[in-house]
């Protein structure tokens, strides 16, 4: 299963993107990304807040087969839980750079 | 945030539940943060239909309230600091309350204009936002800052400039209230731009002549320094190396960003507009240009872009004069300083 993300966003241009096999991640995480791909209308984003300026935009995207799950986020409306793997995944996508 | 777990658990690490539970500071659920979020938005809105508000809008103080988000991404987390209030023994959140004074007293004294919404609506500040979260924004409501990840910025609550950016995003918002894409996004990010360096200039006592006209210098990681996160006099200037890659702002419209990433280039085409308030404000001085852009700023529409925003600037430059509140130069000034950026 892959996984891959991006950041765009912030007070300045910039967009930070990575893609990972899922089995790399940390166990805990790994458990997160599986259920993101389970029940992605658990987590999805209901409301988008149009007022929001300068604020980052979070998109993960899952792939396992034919199966592909496309989730977006901002800042306020990051699911909890969700904080750890975002800075997993923004951290690597700063080495990959 | 919201919050998707079935049980009222939080987010917030036990210790920070536990000190907060010390100090005598009840937490509620992120359930009921929402709730109470929804039933003041929902308050608000319904004011703002009600015949009432139109006849007689309420005015309100313009106070300051500090809060504290622990390093977790909630706001009004836990009340730090109030209009009056004593100074709290954190120096971030003390500079984050006498900078939001600074942006609104000018406002109020140069442009008589009181908080985001001309009605003295309260100031909401949130710091400590995330963990190692680089960034500040306008939500809508209120201002929210992150303590910076020590590399690429420090924290963004301690600059003068970024929360005068933020809370321009709310004056923009209630004033012309500039789509957030494209040109109309680029002008509103070059608003709060203007308005974070002109607050800037005024509390230094500095010229046009003296500024640096950078944004965002005083919050760049130790290895940065020298650098910012825009340059106003030369765009496109503003920083060069391997953290943040290069300054991609344009300072002529033959350079313009044609893409669709950033909203269509907002923080990137904002480049533009920000050379000719350089320009123009070097010509006629700073609290010149800045009240000239902010009466235009009342007479644009959301979707007013590059070609608009000159045709309204030249009309309240003539008005202004006119009235001999700015330098009789000023229209010509204006004219060229926008043909010197391909407009």
């Amino acid at each position: 299963m892959k996984l891959s993300y991006a950041r765009e966003g912030g007070l300045f241009f910039q967009v930070s993107e990575t893609e990972i096999e899922v089995e790399d991640l940390p166990a805990d995480l790994q458990t997160l990304a599986r259920k993101l791909l389970e029940n992605p209308d658990d987590y999805r984003s209901r409301e988008k807040n149009a007022s929001l300026r300068d604020g980052y935009q979070y998109r993960l995207e899952l792939r396992e087969g034919r199966k592909k799950v496309n989730l977006t986020f901002d800042d306020l409306t990051l699911p909890d839980g969700f904080q750890p793997l975002i800075q997993y995944l923004q951290e690597k996508a700063i080495n990959d750079h | 945030m919201r919050n998707h777990c079935p049980c009222n658990c939080h987010i917030i690490p036990p210790f920070v539940v536990d000190k907060l539970k010390e100090a005598g500071v009840e937490i509620p659920s992120q359930k009921t943060i929402n709730r109470e979020f929804r039933e003041r938005r929902d308050e608000k809105n319904a004011l703002l239909r009600s015949e009432a508000f139109l006849v007689t809008p309420p005015i309100k103080n313009a106070d300051r309230f500090v809060y504290d988000s622990k390093t977790t991404q909630h706001q009004r987390l836990l009340l730090v600091r109030k209009e009056g209030g004593p100074a709290a023994p954190d120096a971030v959140v003390n500079t984050v309350y006498e900078n939001a004074a600074a942006v609104r007293d000018y406002y109020k004294t140069a442009l008589n204009y009181f908080s985001v919404d001309n009605r003295g609506a309260d100031l909401i500040l949130n710091v400590h936002f995330g963990k190692e979260y680089a960034n500040a924004f306008w939500d809508g409501d209120e201002m929210t800052f992150g303590d910076g990840d020590g590399q690429v910025f420090t924290n963004l609550a301690n600059a003068l400039d970024v929360t005068a950016h933020e809370l321009t995003h709310g004056v923009v918002q209630y004033t012309a209230n500039l789509t957030y894409k494209g040109q109309s996004g680029a002008l509103n990010e070059h608003y709060a731009d203007v308005f974070g360096s002109v607050i800037k200039q005024h509390a230094k006592k500095q010229t046009a002549a003296t500024a640096d006209w950078l944004i965002g210098d005083e919050i760049m990681g130790p290895t940065l320094q020298g650098q910012a996160l825009r340059s106003m006099k030369a765009p496109g200037t503003a920083y060069n190396n391997a953290l943040m890659g290069q300054d991609p702002q344009p300072d002529h419209m033959s350079k313009l960003y044609k893409g669709a990433a950033d909203n269509g280039g907002v923080h990137i085409n904002s480049g533009i507009p920000n050379k000719v308030f350089f320009l123009v404000a070097t010509a006629i001085g700073t609290d010149k240009a800045a009240l000239l852009w902010f009466e235009t700023l009342k007479t644009l529409k959301p979707t007013t872009n590059f070609k608009s925003f000159k045709t309204a600037l030249l009309k309240i430059a003539k008005k202004l004069t006119t009235a001999g509140n700015v330098p009789a130069t000023t229209e010509t000034v204006t004219k060229q300083s926008f043909e010197s950026v391909g407009l």
